[in-house]
Formats: C-alpha cells, sequence, structure tokens
C-alpha cells in the first residue's frame, strides 16, 4: 500500500513539474519527486540511498534549482502557450522511452500485470531481508575505501577539477563586484566609528 | 595488488596537486615556478612509464584497471604531448593570472586521459570520462572573449548531453549484464536480449566519442580550434582524443562481437569524409586544423572498429596514436609561433627566410596527409592492414579515398608558403621562439617515428 503511495504521489508530482505555472511552485514539486522517491528507496532496503538522495538531491541539486529559477526570474507561462507546436516531437520521445520501459517491464522478474502468483497486488521481493545483515554504509565502505580507494581519489579530483574551473571562468578581480577586505575590518575600531549624537565619537 | 602498476598515474595525479599548491603560494611574477613542477613530476610519470611499458601485462585493482601495452603508450603519449603543450603554451599564459590554473588543469585532464586509456570497467569509464572532460571547459573559457566563451559552451553542453548517454548506456549494458567489469562482459552478456546490448553500447561508444571529436559530436572541435588559446586548443584537439580512442578499442573488444563494431566503423567513415568535405572551404587556419582533426579522428577509429578481429588492430591504433599526437602538435605549434597570421592568405610567401618555420609547417601538414617517410604514412598503411585483415576491406579504401581528398586543402595551405612575395619587414614580425623550438621539435619527432616504425612496431607487438 505504502508502495502504490509513495509511487503515485511521485508520478504526480513529476506531471506537476512540467505543469505548473509558477516555476517555483514547479521546483517544490521537483522535490516532492525527490522525497517519494527516496521513501521508495528505503523499501527497496537501500537505506543509505535514500538517505543521500535527502541529503544531495534535495539539500544540493534541489536548492540550486531554487536559487537558479529565483535569481533569473524565468517565466513559464510563456513556455506553456506553445505546447501544441512541440506536441509531435515530444511526444515521439515519449513514446520512445515507454517503449523501452516495456523492455524492462513485461518479463518474468517484474511482470506487469499480476501474474497467477498472485491477483492481489504487485509483489517484489526484498533481497536486502534474505541476506546476513551488513548495512548499506557498511558495504560500501568495505569496498570502497580499501580495495577501490583510488577510484574514489579520482572522483574527488573530479569535483576539484570543477571547482577550479568554476574560479577559473568567473572571478573577475577588477570588474565591480562587491567585495571585502577582511584586514581592513578586523582593524576597525568602533570607538572611533560609531558616533554618539551631535557628532562626537 | 602491486602498488607500483598505478605509480605514473599517481605521480601525474600529485603532480597536478603539486602544481596547483605551487602557484598557489609563490608570488605572481615567479609563476613559472609551477610550470617547472608541473614538467618535472611528467618527466618523472615519463620515465616509470617507460619502465613500465617494459614489464608484463597486468591488471590492478581486481581487474578494473588494465596496464598493458596499450595503457604503457598512451602513458607515453600523454606525458609527450602535454611537455610539448606546456611548452608551447609560455608566449599566451606567462603573465596571466590564471597561469598556474592553467597547468593544474592541463596535468588534471592529462590525469584522467591515462586512467581513461586503461580502464578495464564500465565505472571507472564514467569517472575517467569526467576527469578528462571537465578541465577542458575550463581551459576552453579561460581566454577572455565572445569566440571563446562560445566554444567553452558549446563543448560544455555537448559535453553534459553525451556524458549523460554514457552513463544511460553503462546502466543498460549493467542491468543485463550484473556487473561492469569488461573481463567477464562478454560471458554475462551471453543471454541478454540483443537489442538491449546494442543499445546500451551504441549509447557507451557515443559517449566516448565526444571526447574524441569525432561524428556525431563534433560540432565543439572547430570551434575550441578558434576561438581559444592555441596551447589550449592543441591540448583540447590532442590529447583526450588519445584515451578516448583506445578507450572505444577496449570496449569494442570487450562487448560480444558484432556488438558495437559495425557502429564504430560507420562513424569513423562519417568522420573522415564529413571532416575532409568541411575543410575543403575553410579560410582560416585554426578552423581547418580543427576539422583535420575530425577527419583524423575517422582514420584512428578505424583499427578501433576492427578490434578483436585482427591482431594488427592495437599495433596499428598505437602508431597512429603515437604519429598523430606529434604531427598535430606541430601544426598547432605553428600556427602558436606566428598568431598574426589568422587567415591562410596572410601565410603566402611566410617561408621567406624563415627555414625552420616553413619546414615545420611542411613536414607537419604534409605529416597530417600521410606523405612517405611521416610516421602517419606508416599508421594509414597499418590500420589499412588492419581493415582489411578483419575483413572489412570497405574502410581500408575509405581511407584511401579521404587521404586523397585531403590533399587539396593541406597543399592548399603550405604551397603558397614558399611563393616568391615580398613581404615588408614592418608587417612580418618575429615567430615566438617557444612555440617555433616546439614545432621543430614535432616535425622532426614525426620524421623520426617514421624512420624507425619498424623498431616501435616489434616493440608494440611482442607483449
Amino acid at each position: 500500500m505504502i508502495l502504490s503511495v509513495l509511487s503515485s504521489f511521485a508520478l504526480v508530482s513529476g506531471l506537476m513539474v512540467v505543469r505548473a505555472k509558477n516555476p517555483v511552485h514547479s521546483v517544490l514539486f521537483f522535490i516532492l519527486v525527490f522525497c517519494n522517491t527516496s521513501g521508495l528507496l528505503i523499501l527497496l532496503g537501500l537505506d543509505f540511498f535514500a538517505m543521500i538522495f535527502l541529503v544531495v538531491y534535495i539539500g544540493a541539486i534541489a536548492v540550486l534549482f531554487l536559487f537558479v529559477v529565483m535569481m533569473f526570474n524565468i517565466q513559464i507561462a510563456e513556455i506553456h502557450e506553445e505546447v501544441l507546436r512541440y506536441l509531435p516531437v515530444s511526444g515521439i520521445i515519449g513514446l520512445i522511452f515507454w517503449w523501452e520501459m516495456f523492455f524492462i517491464l513485461d518479463n518474468e522478474t517484474i511482470p506487469l500485470l499480476p501474474t497467477h502468483r498472485n491477483t492481489t497486488s504487485l509483489r517484489y521481493m526484498v533481497y536486502a531481508e534474505k541476506v546476513q545483515s551488513w548495512t548499506n554504509l557498511e558495504t560500501l565502505g568495505n569496498l570502497l575505501y580499501t580495495h577501490y580507494f583510488v577510484w574514489f581519489l579520482v572522483s574527488s579530483l573530479i569535483l576539484l577539477v570543477a571547482m577550479i574551473g568554476a574560479i577559473v571562468l568567473t572571478m573577475h578581480r577588477t570588474t565591480r563586484v562587491k567585495r571585502q577586505d577582511i584586514f581592513r575590518k578586523n582593524a576597525l575600531d568602533s570607538r572611533r566609528i560609531i558616533m554618539k549624537e551631535g557628532g562626537r565619537p | 595488488m602491486n602498488p607500483y602498476a598505478m605509480l605514473p598515474e599517481g605521480l601525474l595525479f600529485v603532480g597536478a596537486l603539486a602544481t596547483l599548491a605551487t602557484g598557489s603560494f609563490v608570488p605572481r611574477r615567479r609563476q613559472a615556478l609551477s610550470r617547472a613542477v608541473a614538467l618535472a613530476f611528467l618527466a618523472l610519470a615519463g620515465v616509470t612509464a617507460g619502465v613500465g611499458l617494459a614489464g608484463p601485462a597486468t591488471s590492478s585493482f581486481d581487474a578494473t584497471y588494465a596496464v598493458d601495452t596499450a595503457t604503457g603508450v598512451v602513458r607515453l603519449l600523454v606525458v609527450v604531448g602535454t611537455v610539448l603543450v606546456l611548452l608551447l603554451a609560455v608566449p599566451e599564459v606567462r603573465g596571466n593570472p590564471r597561469e598556474s590554473e592553467f597547468y593544474a588543469l592541463v596535468m588534471l585532464a592529462s590525469t584522467g586521459t591515462v586512467v581513461l586509456a586503461g580502464a578495464a570497467d564500465l565505472l571507472v569509464l564514467i569517472a575517467a570520462f569526467f576527469l578528462a572532460s571537465i578541465p577542458l571547459y575550463a581551459l576552453i573559457g579561460m581566454a577572455r572573449g565572445p569566440a571563446a566563451a562560445e566554444a567553452a559552451v558549446k563543448t560544455y553542453l555537448l559535453g553534459a548531453l553525451f556524458g549523460i548517454l554514457l552513463m544511460l548506456g553503462v546502466t543498460l549494458v549493467y542491468g543485463v549484464a550484473g556487473g561492469t567489469g569488461y573481463a567477464s562482459l562478454a560471458d554475462r552478456l551471453e543471454g541478454a536480449p540483443p537489442t538491449v546490448v546494442a543499445a546500451g553500447g551504441a549509447l557507451v561508444v557515443l559517449g566516448l566519442l565526444f571526447k574524441a571529436g569525432a561524428v556525431p559530436a563534433h560540432f565543439w572541435v572547430p570551434d575550441a580550434a578558434e576561438g581559444t588559446w592555441v596551447a589550449a586548443a592543441t591540448y583540447a584537439t590532442t590529447i583526450p582524443k588519445v584515451g578516448a580512442v583506445v578507450a572505444v578499442y577496449r570496449l569494442v573488444d570487450a562487448l560480444p562481437g558484432g556488438t558495437a563494431g559495425p557502429l564504430v566503423a560507420v562513424l569513423a567513415v562519417a568522420s573522415m569524409t564529413l571532416g575532409n568535405l568541411a575543410a575543403l572551404s575553410q579560410e582560416g587556419p585554426r578552423r581547418l586544423l580543427g576539422w583535420s582533426t575530425v577527419s583524423q579522428v575517422g582514420y584512428l577509429l578505424v583499427p578501433a572498429a576492427a578490434a578483436g578481429r585482427s591482431d594488427l588492430a592495437l599495433p596499428a591504433l598505437l602508431v597512429y596514436l603515437a604519429a598523430y599526437v606529434v604531427t598535430n602538435t606541430a601544426a598547432f605549434a605553428v600556427v602558436a609561433a606566428v598568431p598574426w597570421r589568422g587567415r591562410l592568405a596572410d601565410y603566402r610567401g611566410a617561408g621567406r627566410g624563415r627555414p625552420v618555420l616553413a619546414g615545420s609547417l611542411l613536414v607537419a601538414l604534409l605529416g597530417l596527409l600521410g606523405t612517405p617517410p611521416t610516421a602517419v604514412f606508416v599508421a594509414k598503411v597499418a590500420v589499412s592492414a588492419a581493415a582489411w585483415d578483419a575483413g572489412s576491406a570497405w574502410l581500408a579504401v575509405a581511407v584511401l579515398l579521404n587521404t586523397v581528398l585531403s590533399l587539396a586543402y593541406y597543399l592548399r595551405w603550405v604551397a603558397p608558403v614558399f611563393a616568391r612575395v615580398q613581404v615588408s619587414t614592418e608587417e612580418d614580425g618575429v615567430a615566438n621562439r617557444g612555440p617555433l623550438a616546439v614545432a621543430a621539435v614535432s616535425a622532426a619527432a614525426s620524421v623520426a617515428v617514421g624512420l624507425l616504425a619498424g623498431v616501435l612496431w616489434s616493440v608494440l607487438v611482442a607483449p
């Protein structure tokens, strides 16, 4: 039952992301999609990834979307006026995705319709219950920081490159950018700066 | 796990961090120290790579990284190419406030390229793809101006799209295979539905072709070659290609036969043809070189398409990569030596009194074409032989026809250089010495690799 609730909320929120008139509502529905997907991951037994979804997807990525939407004042209402014009191409792409999904669904592992084994609801296997339990986090740490530590370091290099790249491309020391001089700020003396009435320090 | 198996990559990694740290703590006028640090670490990495090439083929990190002949050769080529680019960058980058970041980004991208070539696991492929791509966006965008910004945005958008396609392909292949290591991929994909395997393999190959600059992901190459600093253009069009093409080779070899090979063959012919046709009408030397690199990638992908079906494919690919790196660097270095000549027509008579410049340009352009005794001639013969041996004779014919087609634009550039035209002294500047030296050395190396190709081949075929 929880599966049905979470997945239907996720689907509706996903639809509302593209149909909302206000772009900020759009991003908020986007956040709702991730909340529901996080719940679905917990149902699958992937507790670590569910928490990582909350922290990274909602806490970083969706907040970034929100910053962009609020700073640049994007008007989604204008895009909606041309829906019919884009319908053929978007329809074809949507149909391709549907067709791809039917590769995965409707085989023996994930049946599309209830099979003769159970007629009440879609069943799925929670393999995590059957195994001698290590938490997700232990499993990841056991491999990522020991046998494959070099790939962990390579991934960290990617983040370093992103940081250097962003600074190299955007930091301008000479244009009219507000900045602070920390040394000067620390050298301020409040007794000489704050004036009492009458102009006496 | 042999701790010294990945020593060259580790040295490149540490060298990048050392370059960045040196640049951050050294005063603005002494930034050349960070270049010296970068060159020192590159030399060390080159030496260890040479030593490693002599050792037996092995793999490290549970068979996720292959340390064999291909990886060893790629390490050496990347080190040599990066050293040449760093030396050629001196006139443009010296004095720029972002000088040490340029060197650090070049080192990081080189690390990513080497890891991309050695990756024997789909997940490592993704990590290396991003490590090799993201510095390029910053390198291309570092030059100020609308042309550089346009090139950087184009590269970034295409890179983002093809990175997503790469990851989508890896997801599909992992979904049907149940594992990501190349060694067991063919076995795991035995009973999988062939459409899913084909779709996944095609998407991964498409993602890698962005790094290589091949059709259909070639749109960024001419703009990057023209709009940004010559050093950044040289780096972006030469080095990442080396890692990407070897990665395509390994992937075509690892997937079940006939999955990705035909696609790579078709895209190779498309790249060759489109690159040559587009270069025929170019007026600017840098844009022409950009389109010529698109066609060179077509030739490079031919042995990758023949992977697994011919023993000649891997040595042919490595010889072509060696030839391509030195020859392309020579051509770009000549352009960097005389940057005020912005159009092909400006090169008319440029050879008067400048024997080194004219000689380097001649060797570089005829080298890219594939005239004996330069290295690309040997490489093209080897590549055609590999294609013939693998049963795809039409690929060899395509290589030959496209070589003839490319005669037109290479000769159109280099022939007027030797014309007897009086150039007045005040509009003729002095060539930049650093790039001129790099051009001469690279052109000489191109001829040397061609003459020593027999020795090189025996090294590559032996293990």
